[in-house]
C-alpha cells in the first residue's frame, strides 16, 4: 500500500488512517502524542507533526487545545468514501496492467472475481 | 535560548589550508540540524568556529546577533563535543570530569549525567585514559546531553560505539530534545541511521555550504528517474532537471535528478513508463557531494 | 522570559574557593605535611647514622618547591584552558579564575613553607641541634618570618607566573613552547638574583648591569613584579585568541 520509501511523515499518516479504516482507532478516540510516536519510531517530532497535520488537514483528526489529537466524528466514513474513490484507479487499474502483462485475458479474471463472488454468497 | 545562528561570508585558513571558503548560512533556534560533509570538507572547521574554539580568519558568526568569539553571555550557552569531549587529563577519574562540568556549566543535570553514565555503562571511578574509545565517546555524549546547553553540538560523537550504545545515544538525544527543546547539530558520516532524527540538513563541500533544506524537503526534491536511455534523457533534459549522477544497465537508465517533481511531472512521468523513486539522504549525499573532476 | 532574565539563568553561579583552588591546595597541602614528616625522618637518620646535623633541613626542599610551583602553574594554562574553553567558557574568564587559583596556590604555598620553618625550629629545640641560615637569603635569621614570607612569596608568585607563560606557550605548539623556556628561565633567574640567591653568570651579569647587590627587599619587590607583569602579559598574549584543538 504504502512506499518503503516515501517520507516517513506519510508513512505514519498512512498507518493512523489504516487504524481508522480497520476501527482500531475510534472516532473521538485520544491518538497517541507526536512526541510519543516521535520516540517510537526515532524520528523527529517535528516529522510526525507534519503527519499530524497532514489528517488535521483532511479532516481526520482535530485538536483540543492542551490536551492532544482525537480522531474527528466521521473520519472513518470519509475514509472509506475516499477509498472507493480511488479503488478501481488505485487497485483495479494495476491489477488489469498486471494480468495484461502476462498475458491473462481480462474474461479469465471476471470469471474468477465471479466465481468469489459465489462463494461468499454462500 | 538560541533564536538564530547567523554565519557570514565565513573564511579559516590554516597557513595555506583554506577550510572555510565565505561560508554562508544561517539556522534558526529549537531544531535539530544534521552537518553532512565529506572527510576534510570543512565540517569540524565550522564547528569550531562556531563555538568560539577558533577564530575565523575573516567573515562574521552571532547567534542572536552577537559576535560569538569570546562572548561569555553566548559561548556559555554553547556544548560543542569533538569526538569524545575535551576535559580533565587522561590520568583524571571520570568523577573528576563530572566535577568540573557541573561547575562550568550554568544548566548542568548531575542527576541525569548519573543515569547516563550508567546507561553507557561508563564506571564514574574509572580513569578517563583507561576507558575504551566507545566508552570515551559515550562520556563526551553524557557531557553533551546533560549540559542540557541552548546549543548542543556532537561532532562525529560515536566513534568505537556499537550499534546499540549509538541507538541508545539517538533515544537519548531525542528524549532529551522533547523534554528540554533546544538547538541540536549533529555532524555524522553515519547518515542512514541519524537521518530521521534531523529536521533540517546543513551540506558542505570544500568549506562551501552546498546545500541547506528541511529534511523532508530535500527527499522529495532527489529522485530516481528510471527507464529506457532516450525516454529518460528526453524527461530529464525537457525539465531542465539538475542530473546528479547517471546510471545505465544495457538500455536502461536511471538518472538521479535533484529538483521539485509536482504531481503533474510525477504523472508524465509514469506515462512515458519511467519509474521514479526518493533517493535516500545517504544517496542524495554522497552525489551532492562528488568529486566531479575540475568542473569548478 | 526576557532577554535580560535568560542572560541571568545562563550566568553559572561563581564559588569560591573554584575546583582548581581546592584541587590543588588541597594537594599541595597533602604534599607538604608528607614532606614535612621525610624530611625530619631524614634529618634523624642523617644525625643518628652519619652525625651529620643539616643546617636546615626544611631548607632543602625549598628548591624543588619553587620548581614545583612552575610544573603546576605550566599544567594548569596547558590542561584547563582547552576545559574551560570546552565548557563553554571565555579564555579571558579562564585567565581570571587561573590567575585567581595561581596566586592563592603561590600564598598557600607561602604560609606552608614558612609554617615548615617554624614547626622546625620546634623539633630543633627538642632534638637539641642548631640552625644557621645560608647566604643568599633576604632574612638572616629563621626567626625573621615576615621577611620569610616576602622571599618566597615574591619567589613562588615568579616561578609560578613563568610557569603560565610556558604552559601557554607549550599550548599553543610545542615548538612555541621550548623556545619559551629560555626567556622563562632569565625571569626566575633575575629575581633569584634580586633575592640574593647565587645563580652563578646569571647573578654576576644582573650585578655588572644594575650595579645593585643582591638581597634588599625593595629591589627585589620592584623585580619580581616587573617579571610577574612581563610574564603574565605574555601568557594572556599566548592564550586570548589561541585554537582549542583536539586532545
Amino acid at each position: 500500500m504504502f512506499d518503503d520509501r516515501s517520507p516517513i511523515y506519510r508513512q505514519i499518516a498512512e498507518q493512523i488512517k489504516q487504524a481508522i479504516l480497520t476501527g482500531d482507532l475510534q472516532e473521538e478516540e485520544q491518538v497517541m502524542s507526536t512526541n510519543q510516536y516521535a520516540a517510537f519510531y526515532r524520528i523527529n517530532p517535528a516529522t510526525a507533526a507534519k503527519a499530524f497535520q497532514e489528517l488535521v488537514d483532511e479532516g481526520l483528526l482535530y485538536k483540543r487545545r492542551g490536551i492532544g489529537m482525537f480522531v474527528s466524528p466521521g473520519a472513518r466514513e470519509r475514509l472509506r468514501s475516499q477509498r472507493r474513490e480511488r479503488f478501481f484507479a488505485d487497485v483495479v487499474e494495476p491489477m488489469v496492467a498486471e494480468a495484461r502483462a502476462i498475458g491473462i485475458p481480462l474474461r479469465e479474471v471476471i470469471q474468477w472475481l465471479e466465481q468469489r463472488e459465489g462463494e461468499e454468497e454462500r | 535560548m538560541i533564536e538564530r545562528i547567523d554565519i557570514d561570508h565565513l573564511t579559516l585558513r590554516y597557513g595555506d589550508v583554506t577550510a572555510l571558503d565565505e561560508l554562508s548560512l544561517s539556522m534558526v533556534g529549537g531544531k535539530i540540524y544534521g552537518l553532512l560533509g565529506r572527510n576534510g570538507s570543512g565540517k569540524t572547521s565550522l564547528l569550531s568556529v562556531l563555538a568560539s574554539f577558533r577564530k575565523p580568519t575573516s567573515g562574521d558568526v552571532r547567534i542572536n546577533g552577537q559576535p560569538v568569539f569570546e562572548n561569555q553571555a553566548i559561548t556559555s550557552q554553547i556544548a560543542f563535543i569533538r569526538e569524545s569531549g575535551d576535559t580533565v587529563e587522561d590520568t583524571e577519574k571520570v568523577e573528576s570530569a563530572m566535577r568540573y562540568a557541573a561547575y562550568l556549566r550554568p544548566n548542568w543535570d548531575a542527576e541525569y549525567a548519573a543515569r547516563l553514565l550508567e546507561r553507557f555503562e561508563v564506571s564514574t571511578k574509572a580513569r578517563i585514559g583507561s576507558l575504551s574509545r566507545g566508552k570515551r565517546s559515550a562520556l563526551g555524549i553524557v557531557l553533551g546531553l546533560a549540559a542540557r546547553a541552548p546549543l548542543t553540538i556532537f561532532d562525529e560523537t560515536y566513534l568505537g560505539m556499537d550499534a546499540p550504545s549509538r541507538y541508545a545515544f539517538y533515544d537519548e538525544l531525542l528524549n532529551d530534545f522533547m523534554e528540554h527543546p533546544r538547538t541540536f547539530i549533529i555532524s555524522t558520516h553515519l547518515i542512514e541511521e541519524v537521518s530521521r532524527l534531523f529536521e533540517n540538513v546543513v551540506i558542505i563541500d570544500r568549506g562551501r555550504l552546498v546545500v541547506q533544506d528541511d529534511v523532508e524537503t530535500l527527499l522529495s526534491r532527489g529522485n530516481a528517474v528510471t527507464g529506457p536511455a532516450d525516454v529518460v534523457d528526453q524527461f530529464v533534459n525537457g525539465y531542465g532537471f539538475t542530473v546528479i549522477g547517471t546510471r545505465q544497465l544495457g538500455r536502461t537508465k536511471s538518472a538521479m535528478v535533484y529538483g521539485q517533481l509536482d504531481p503533474e511531472k510525477r504523472a508524465e512521468a509514469r506515462a512515458a513508463g519511467l519509474d521514479l523513486e526518493p533517493l535516500a539522504l545517504q544517496d542524495l549525499f554522497v552525489h551532492l557531494t562528488e568529486p566531479r573532476g575540475d568542473q569548478s | 522570559m526576557s532577554q535580560a532574565a535568560i542572560a541571568q539563568r545562563m550566568q553559572r553561579s561563581w564559588r569560591f574557593p573554584t575546583p582548581l583552588v581546592t584541587d590543588y591546595g588541597g594537594f599541595l597541602t597533602a604534599a607538604w605535611a608528607g614532606v614535612l614528616v621525610v624530611t625530619f625522618a631524614g634529618s634523624l637518620v642523617s644525625a643518628t647514622f652519619f652525625g651529620l646535623i643539616p643546617a636546615s633541613a626544611w631548607e632543602l626542599i625549598t628548591p624543588p618547591a619553587r620548581v614545583y610551583m612552575a610544573v603546576i602553574s605550566a599544567f594548569v594554562v596547558y590542561s584547563f584552558l582547552p576545559l574551560y574553553v570546552s565548557h563553554g567558557q571565555t579564555r579571558r574568564g579562564f585567565a581570571i579564575e587561573g590567575l585567581i587559583a595561581l596566586v592563592v596556590h603561590a600564598a598557600l604555598a607561602t604560609v606552608l613553607i614558612t609554617l615548615g620553618f617554624v614547626i622546625e625550629a620546634g623539633w630543633y629545640r627538642v632534638m637539641g641541634w642548631t640552625r644557621g641560615v645560608p647566604d643568599g637569603h633576604l632574612f638572616t635569621s629563621y626567626g625573621n618570618l615576615p621577611l620569610i614570607v616576602a622571599e618566597y612569596g615574591l619567589a613562588f608568585l615568579v616561578w609560578s607566573a613563568a610557569g603560565a607563560f610556558a604552559g601557554a606557550a607549550f599550548y599553543r605548539s610545542s615548538r612555541g613552547g621550548w623556545l619559551a623556556l629560555p626567556p622563562a628561565l632569565v625571569m626566575v633567574g633575575i629575581t633569584g638574583s634580586a633575592l640574593g640567591e647565587s645563580l652563578g653568570p646569571i647573578t654576576r651579569f644582573y650585578r655588572d648591569l644594575t650595579g645593585a647587590e643582591a638581597g634588599s627587599l625593595p629591589f627585589a619587590t620592584v623585580v619580581s613584579v616587573a617579571c610577574i607583569l612581563v610574564a603574565g602579559a605574555a601568557t594572556w598574549l599566548l592564550i586570548r585568541d589561541v585554537p582549542i584543538r583536539k586532545r
